[in-house]
């Protein structure tokens, strides 16, 4: 039996291994695979939709050789469709597992972007922890420009796109899964970042607005992330500015040592100062009271100042100064018209940011039906900023 | 000597328990229940539980092992009859997780293979488990615990970070109606109270060993509750759109995006306590054949299970979603009866045994 | 056959025998009777023949008898014979035969004289720290060394069998009374005895028989070269079997365990012992997986690899003529290629083999574009992390060949079966009644003290369990 049982085993193990040497199971030869880092749609010519895919090319030798980065586009009536095309024209097999960035180009903000975002939010060939970001113009563009920061922009883009909390970046990134999330809850609201390429004087080197820069043969553009894009039942219904993006990260708990510029008269001199809050607990409370709706915005900050453009006195030098208090309200001041100016927009675009809705449905659940249509609308909203530090 | 050990028996249900719930169930709970689908798993497990308490004092009173039980109980017909319909019980248990475990191994990790020939290994190994004794099986699970709790600790603690736990509230909105239709449906894939009917009279069981037995139970058992919770609070308003979450749940950590997917080792380990866990209930029915037909051996029993589950899951696997219809409507009230209300009458079985032991002599 | 009272009978029958020309036939008196002393010239101390046995008996006046003769003789290992067969074999064991004419009565005269080799440190057991004594090939130095260590009435050397139809090689058994499991000795004996085969050159020739399951892969009985590790395996309850001309002693029962601790693990701090043993079994775990992983990834899960390390192993690979399979399997078998040659090849050419290994087949061949960097690397560190548990390299380097075999065919997945496989196929192999896989499967927490972690040694106060030994006390101080 033993003997029977060994043969057996030698039988089954020599089939298997040819098998192995045979190496033929419709493979697909990493050679041949395309993979994709980057994907941006746009409204396509002669059919619904234009996808262009960045593909990191490998060049053989030496492993340390920087890549050329590779763009093939394709058309299609369906998302599916133009990257089927798209694979077929370049003999390639895309690799979409390796995608992090996902582009849509202004031309599909005007209608639903939950139409193209679905596909990839279903399938499980990309992943869903990927960046979404629109831009101003054609998301293609985008992946057409060399940058400086990496040889393929769409690794340029990502470096922009941090999402760590540590970084100090004015930049509010957003996954799609998030995305989708916001689109498909209660609130049917959701953002991302806009990305402009932003024109700039060859001489200046300028302050880095967490942005990558790029050449082209005649002009410099450099990557702007800072403008939020605003989405309400996945359309587009308005942007927020920078200081509205900064405030906005801010309320989500999303800053940490994070600065902001202010101005404050100090000894009859208009001082500017550049604060660092190094730790900042927001607090966003709902409460109903016979259908009328009160947000309570808290956000206590703990600041430091990085630098002024006066002198620093002999007192301000020792450790432990406690901040002015003229440097403390305008800080607050600050604050407190940002944080005014976001809940402006999302009463203006109905898209609620601060998860109002979900709130009410969570905590106020037998206000629930009543509120849920006009709840973003019609609340009354308390703010408080309290503001300490040292210099 | 008996052929395992009560802390075998506590690591079997740590070891084996969570595991065939992580696939497809989470999301098929969102879909009926929502925010909800926590207190479905919940009332699945109480129900559970409640089966594990009457067999545990079963097990404490008594040395018989189930099949002489039955035997003595109801003659050798009536437990022929009961034991192979059992046998066909736990084949029909055991295909719709394979069929969710190899559609899930085909679409996570595989892009291009030959489909058909993709589970045939699967069963090959399971041949080969199922020939094997309970003593194999008991101390399988010695080393098995091991690689689901690394499994579980490496996924849970990527994931808690991203879960927002506020995500579950309101409780009870969804309605009582949409959470026993999603306990409902959970009922499939649970029901792993009656292996502890089929240890009975394997180990020596005394009073703290019966205690020990339910919290092994309920720890396994608060594990997928944990999952539930982790994937709603991760996914929420799409979570019934994750068909696979066991690959999704842990990837939005920071960590996973700055160094590599290492959360894969912990799905690795998950999928290598899946191969046992898949084959838990095919073991079963190997046993029932093997009282039932006294085959000397268990090649040719372990064969025809095996065979058979390998055709069945051939034949089903292009009708997944009518499969999974009839286990969510008929297969799930088929695996209450047996696995949670017919272990209930084990306690009459036992004086009935008694009973007959004695008169016997 | 009896021996007959005429010398020359006898003399007739022996040399009819004992046709070999080394063999010496000596005539003496033995007082004013003949005799005749029969040894085999080149293995016998000629000295002790003269000094001890032929000197003392030409002044011979005692009776014709046994114990007036025994007296006599001067010779510490004396025995009597009294059949021509047993003459014969007692001569070719290197004694001497005297017989006396009309005394039907030989004596066999211990005067083996044999060159042994120095005691030296074994090649494949070294240690930083540590005794460095090792086994030899004959068996009564290797009892000295025994002997010199435990200084007990209870340890116990028992003479099992003779084996080998040519060679008639002693057997001996080596445990402590009271520590040892009785039917385990009992069925060690019955096992040996009932072995046949024409000769035994070395202990590994009998350990094939002492396993219950004949054709399996794993060893099944443990194995040292050092009398310090012997002298730990009998004081926890194992058996040891010697073998006359092989330096390796066999202990029964075995535990896979066994094969990751190293006598230095127990002459360092148990902090640096643990770290050691873990590093022993993630290295073996690495080489055994880590080829099969890679060429898996490559073939059918690209998505497991960070990406940056992707885009390293396309560049590297591009323009290699061979799939990843062939590539890794190749390089694999020039690696085990090169591991035989420096094993045989002689020392004088040794660096021909490293130059050649090293420079040529490594740097060249990736610089030609043959193999890969990624797979020259792998294979050299699986390669390497085998040789941390030198005694089970063999073995695991066929179980990567199996995993490697597997992953290039069905993929990571066929690797999760491939393990679930080798781990049910560990648990559930016993040998002598002791799991394999103990203290792991099934799970002795008493043991677990010294297997993968090393316990303090004043908290080991129990004999293991997976050993079954009948007492109970410790290497710990018994409170």
């Amino acid at each position: 039996m033993n003997i029977r049982k060994t043969k057996i085993f030698v039988a089954l193990f020599f089939l298997v291994f040819a098998m192995f040497l045979s190496n033929d199971f419709g493979l697909i030869n990493i050679e041949k695979t395309a993979i994709v880092t980057a994907l941006a749609i746009d409204k396509g010519e002669k059919y619904n939709y234009k996808i262009t895919v960045q593909v990191a090319v490998p060049e053989a030798g030496n492993a340390n050789t920087e890549n050329p980065k590779a763009t093939i586009s394709g058309e299609g009536d369906t998302v599916a469709g133009a990257l089927k095309d798209a694979g077929s024209l370049s003999g390639w097999y895309l690799k979409l597992s390796f995608c992090n960035l996902l582009i849509i180009g202004n031309s599909l903000t005007s209608d639903s972007v939950i139409k193209e975002l679905d596909f990839f939010a279903k399938t499980l060939n990309v992943q869903d922890s990927s960046l979404v970001i629109t831009t101003d113009n054609n998301a293609s563009e985008l992946l057409e420009k060399a940058s400086p920061l990496d040889n393929i922009s769409s690794f340029a883009l990502q470096k922009v796109l941090l999402k760590e909390p540590g970084f100090d970046s004015e930049v509010l990134p957003i996954d799609l899964r998030e995305f989708v999330n916001g689109i498909y809850s209660k609130s049917s609201s959701a953002y991302m970042p806009l990305v402009k390429m932003v024109k700039q004087d060859s001489s200046s080197s300028g302050e880095s607005k967490s942005s990558g820069g790029s050449e082209s043969k005649d002009e410099k553009v450099v990557f702007d992330a800072t403008t939020t894009a605003l989405f309400k039942n996945g359309i587009m219904v308005g942007m927020l500015n920078k200081e509205q993006t900064f405030i906005l990260k801010m309320l989500k708990g999303l800053t940490t040592s994070t600065t902001f510029p202010i101005s404050a008269l100090k000894d009859g001199e208009q001082t500017n100062y550049l604060i660092n809050a190094l730790r900042t607990t927001p607090k966003i409370k709902v409460s109903a009271d016979n259908f009328n709706l009160e947000v309570d915005i808290f956000i206590d900050v703990y600041c430091k100042v990085v630098d002024q453009n006066a002198p620093w006195q002999d007192s301000e030098n020792s450790r432990n100064v406690p901040l002015d208090s003229e440097v403390i309200n305008a800080s607050k001041e600050k604050l407190e018209k940002d944080i005014k100016s976001l809940i402006e927009i999302i009463k203006q675009t109905d898209c609620d940011l601060l998860g109002i809705t979900d709130s009410v449905y969570k905590y106020h659940y037998p206000y629930y039906n009543q509120v849920k249509d006009f709840c973003v609308k019609n609340f009354t909203e308390k703010i408080s900023v309290n503001v300490k530090g040292q210099k | 000597m008996k052929a395992l050990k009560l802390r075998q028996v506590c690591l079997f249900f740590i070891a084996f328990i969570p595991i065939n719930k992580l696939f497809l169930l989470p999301s098929l709970l969102a879909r009926s229940a929502n925010e909800d689908m926590w207190i479905c798993t919940a009332i699945n497990i109480i129900v559970d539980l409640l089966t594990v308490s009457v067999l545990t004092v079963c097990a404490r009173k008594t040395n018989t092992d189930i099949f002489t039980m039955v035997e003595n109980a109801l003659g050798k017909v009536g437990a022929k009859i009961l034991f192979f319909v059992y046998a066909l019980f736990f084949m029909l248990k055991a295909i719709l997780p394979i069929i969710e475990e190899k559609t899930y191994i085909e679409i996570t990790l595989y892009e291009v293979f030959p489909k058909h020939l993709m589970f045939l290994p699967f069963f090959i190994v399971a041949f080969y488990l199922c020939i094997k004794k309970l003593r194999a099986v008991g101390r399988t699970s010695d080393i098995v615990w091991i690689s689901t709790l690394v499994g579980l600790i490496l996924l849970f603690a990527l994931s808690i970070a991203n879960c927002d736990f506020t995500a579950l509230l309101p409780v009870g909105a969804n309605g009582v109606s949409n959470v026993l239709k999603g306990a409902r449906v959970g009922f499939i894939w649970h029901g792993d109270a009656i292996y502890l009917a089929f240890f009975l009279g394997q180990f020596y069981c005394h009073k703290k060993g019966a205690i020990k037995i339910f919290l092994s139970f309920l720890g396994g058992a608060i594990c997928v509750l944990l999952f539930m919770v982790l994937f709603y609070g991760i996914f929420r308003s799409i979570a019934h759109r994750q068909i696979f979450a066991l690959t999704d749940i842990s990837k939005y950590s920071t960590v996973i995006s700055n160094i590599a997917r290492f959360d894969y080792l912990g799905i690795i380990a998950l999928l290598f306590s899946g191969v046992f866990a898949l084959t838990v209930p095919l073991y079963f029915a190997v046993e029932c054949l093997m009282h039932i037909f006294s085959f000397k051996s268990r090649v040719l029993p372990s064969l025809i299970v095996n065979g058979l589950t390998f055709i069945a899951v051939i034949l089903l696997r292009e009708n997944y979603y009518g499969l999974e219809s009839f286990a969510a409507y008929i297969g799930s009230y088929l695996s209450l009866f047996f696995c949670n209300v017919l272990p209930l009458f084990i306690p009459l079985l036992l004086r009935r045994s008694y009973k007959y032991e004695y008169t016997k002599n | 056959m009896n021996i007959f009272k005429p010398l020359s009978k006898n003399e007739k029958y022996l040399k009819d025998k004992l046709s070999s020309s080394d063999l010496q036939f000596s005539a003496i008196k033995v007082g004013k009777y003949s005799g005749l002393i029969v040894f085999v010239k080149d293995i016998v101390d000629k000295t002790q023949i003269g000094e001890l046995i032929i000197k003392p008996l030409l002044d011979f006046n005692g009776n014709l008898c046994e114990e007036d003769l025994s007296v006599s003789i001067l010779a510490p290992e004396k025995k009597c014979v009294y059949h021509l067969p047993d003459c014969i074999k007692e001569v070719v064991n290197g004694n001497a035969i005297l017989i006396v004419d009309g005394l039907n009565v030989a004596f066999s005269l211990g005067v083996i004289k044999v060159e042994k080799r120095a005691i030296t440190e074994p090649p494949t057991a070294t240690v930083i720290k540590g005794p460095r004594e090792g086994f030899v090939e004959s068996l009564p130095v290797n009892i000295s060394l025994m002997r010199r260590r435990i200084k007990s009435p209870d340890l116990t050397f028992e003479n099992a069998c003779v084996l080998g139809k040519y060679t008639n090689t002693p057997i001996t058994l080596c445990y402590i009374k009271g520590v040892a499991d009785n039917d385990l000795v009992k069925k060690l004996k019955d096992r040996l005895n009932s072995i046949e085969i024409d000769g035994v050159l070395d202990s590994s020739y009998i350990a094939k028989f002492l396993g219950e399951h004949k054709t399996s892969l794993f060893k099944q009985v443990g194995n040292t070269e050092k009398p310090d590790v012997l002298t730990s395996k009998i004081m926890e309850g194992r058996v040891a079997i010697f073998v006359e001309g092989s330096p390796i002693a066999i202990t029964v029962p075995y535990l896979l365990i066994e094969d990751f601790q190293s006598p230095s693990d127990y002459y360092n701090s148990p902090y640096t012992a643990t770290v050691s043993r873990l590093i022993r079994l993630f290295s073996v775990i690495l080489s055994i997986m880590l080829p099969a992983f890679f060429v898996s990834a490559e073939l059918f899960h690209l998505q497991l690899i960070p990406l940056s390390f992707l885009i390293t192993i396309v560049n590297s690979i591009k323009g290699i003529p061979l799939s990843p399979s062939y590539e890794m399997f190749f390089t694999i078998l020039i690696f085990e290629i090169l591991n035989e040659t420096s094993v045989r090849m002689p020392k004088y050419v040794g660096m021909v083999v490293s130059i050649v290994g090293g420079l040529v087949l490594g740097e060249t061949a990736v610089t030609a574009g043959v193999i890969s960097a990624p797979t020259l690397m792998i294979v050299a560190l699986s390669g390497i992390c085998l040789y941390t548990v030198p005694e089970l390299e063999k073995n695991f380097s066929l179980i990567r060949l199996i995993f490697l075999t597997i992953g290039g065919v069905i993929g990571v997945y066929g690797l999760v079966l491939a393990s679930v496989i080798l781990i049910v196929y560990l648990v559930s192999f016993e040998n002598y009644s002791t799991p394999l896989f103990a203290p792991f499967s099934p799970l002795i927490t008493k043991d677990l003290k010294d297997s993968i972690y090393r316990g303090f040694i004043f908290n080991k106060n129990s004999k293991p369990f997976s050993i079954r030994s009948k007492q109970k006390g410790g290497l710990g101080v018994d409170k």
